[in-house]
């Protein structure tokens, strides 16, 4: 056995646990000092901005946020960047959580990462009310779109909604002018497409993971604009001249990547280079 | 609630921590973190599903909207298995498969017209034309994969086999999607890992 032989049957059979170590290694590191990777920005994400950028003060937003505990890290960062963009224009915010019961913890998890100085003069009942967890799928969702004040009784304090002066002319699909669905599974996307985008005809707009689909939607015209996980985040935070989580988060991200393509490309050259040093002699 | 944060936080690294061990092998620590997260999982859901009921039915009966009443019955007939009597959870699995069977009908074939039509549409001589022919394409030929009133042979063989590799594109391309969005949940955890580490606030 030669020594070359030697060193690519050794890269071929490299531990696992020390690619693991590196990879871990190589995220960590962007998430201490953040480095600053180049980031191209989406047309899509700029969609989400330039749509919300274009209406005025006290418009009406609608949220469905359903973002699970368990995918915060992903979703966590493009929810308080679109909430902190729509606070800086005093956005009205009525918000509530369908199809995940960990909604609440994950909507007041970002609400409080928005920058202090963008929701202190925010009075809770009159610019933002949170409505709680509301199960029913489907038919809570259209109840929603036609009455919110037939699906809630009081909000998520157990205030009455009738005492919520934000809710007094507030309480169908013809008063909110965006309609934004924050979700960290597939599951029920179809429902928002089919309830907000077809039957309502409103500007929704989605903040999700998962490319494929959403792209077709917006093609389709059922979404205005679509904000794609952690990596809209980032190009969010561009946009906004915000720099937050999200950038120093796909900083770990691109580590990781780069690490992973590499290992790929140096083992495929380690099994060739053995393959035609075995042919050789 | 702002004053428990630092606590909060400080359980919510060693369960992460405990969470993570796992990698190394089995072992009592993370045993303890997923019953602990599973516990307070199933304690969440709940809660919130009592707040919900109170919220949409007894809120609308007390406010003498009594029709709720059928509701609240359909579902405690899901519970009809524990009296002996499981034939009456039908009713209210038939009568929820119905009612969302309609509300799906009302705006489904609006989104899947324009899905297809926005896939393939407008085959323009530039880039989004190249794409849009592609969609078209790729929605003919992923359907003919499926077609089996007709042996694949032949042309239709040759499409059902085009159709085949576009499916496997797709499949790839959502693989790598998932690949994808795993990572930055745990890069998710372990960022808010290290800002408590570096005392940075989650």
């Amino acid at each position: 056995m030669t020594e070359s032989d030697g060193i690519w049957s050794k890269i071929l059979n490299l531990d696992r646990r020390i690619i693991t170590i590196v990879a871990v290694l190589l995220i960590v590191w962007p998430l201490v000092k953040p480095i600053g990777l180049p980031i191209v920005v989406n047309k899509y994400t700029y969609q989400v901005h330039d749509l919300i950028d274009s209406y005025p003060e006290d418009t009406v937003v609608f949220i469905d946020n359903a973002i699970g505990l368990g995918y915060f890290g992903a979703m966590g960062p493009a929810f308080i960047d679109v909430l902190t963009h729509m606070t800086s224009k005093n956005f009205k915010i009525v918000c509530f959580s369908g199809l995940t019961p960990e909604g609440p913890i994950t909507f007041w998890k970002c609400w409080n990462a928005v920058p202090k100085e963008l929701t202190d003069n925010y009075e809770y009942g009159i610019d933002y009310v949170y409505l709680g967890f509301m199960t029913g799928g489907e038919s809570t969702m259209i109840k929603a779109a036609e009455n919110l004040h037939d699906l809630f009784t009081y909000d998520y304090y157990g205030t009455p909604l009738k005492d919520i002066p934000l809710l007094e002319n507030i309480g169908n699909y013809e008063d909110y002018d965006i309609v934004l669905y924050c979700t960290s599974s597939e599951d029920y996307r179809g429902m928002m497409y089919r309830i907000w985008g077809e039957t309502f005809k409103t500007n929704l707009i989605l903040l999700a993971q998962r490319a494929v689909v959403p792209v077709n939607m917006i093609d389709a015209g059922l979404i205005k604009g679509y904000v794609r996980g952690l990596r809209g985040a980032a190009e969010y935070e561009l946009i906004l001249k915000r720099p937050g989580a999200a950038i120093a988060q796909l900083d770990a991200v691109s580590m990781f990547f780069i690490w992973m393509l590499g290992i790929v490309a140096i083992g495929n050259i380690a099994f060739f280079m053995r393959k035609r040093e075995a042919k050789a002699g | 609630m702002t004053q428990f944060l630092p606590y909060l936080q400080a359980i919510s690294a060693v369960l992460t921590i405990g969470t993570l061990s796992f990698l190394y092998g089995e072992n009592p620590y993370y045993r303890w973190a997923e019953y602990t997260v599973i516990g307070i999982a199933t304690g969440n859901w709940l809660m919130m599903a009592i707040n919900a009921i109170q919220n949409a039915a007894l809120g609308s009966l007390l406010a003498g909207e009594y029709h709720v009443i059928i509701a609240l019955i359909l579902g405690v007939l899901y519970f009809s298995r524990f009296w002996g009597m499981p034939w009456l959870y039908r009713y209210p699995i038939a009568t929820l498969t119905g009612i969302g069977l309609g509300l799906m009908i009302r705006g489904q074939p609006g989104v899947v017209i324009k899905n297809i039509v926005g896939v393939m549409w407008p085959m323009t001589a530039d880039v989004s034309g190249i794409g849009a022919v592609l969609g078209a394409l790729s929605l003919i030929l992923g359907l003919s994969y499926f077609t089996y009133t007709k042996e694949h042979k032949g042309f239709i063989g040759g499409m059902a086999k085009t159709g085949r590799y576009f499916i496997m594109a797709f499949i790839g391309q959502r693989f790598v999607g998932e690949v994808s969005v795993y990572i930055t949940v745990l890069i998710g955890r372990l960022s808010e890992l290290v800002n408590y580490l570096l005392g940075r606030g989650i």
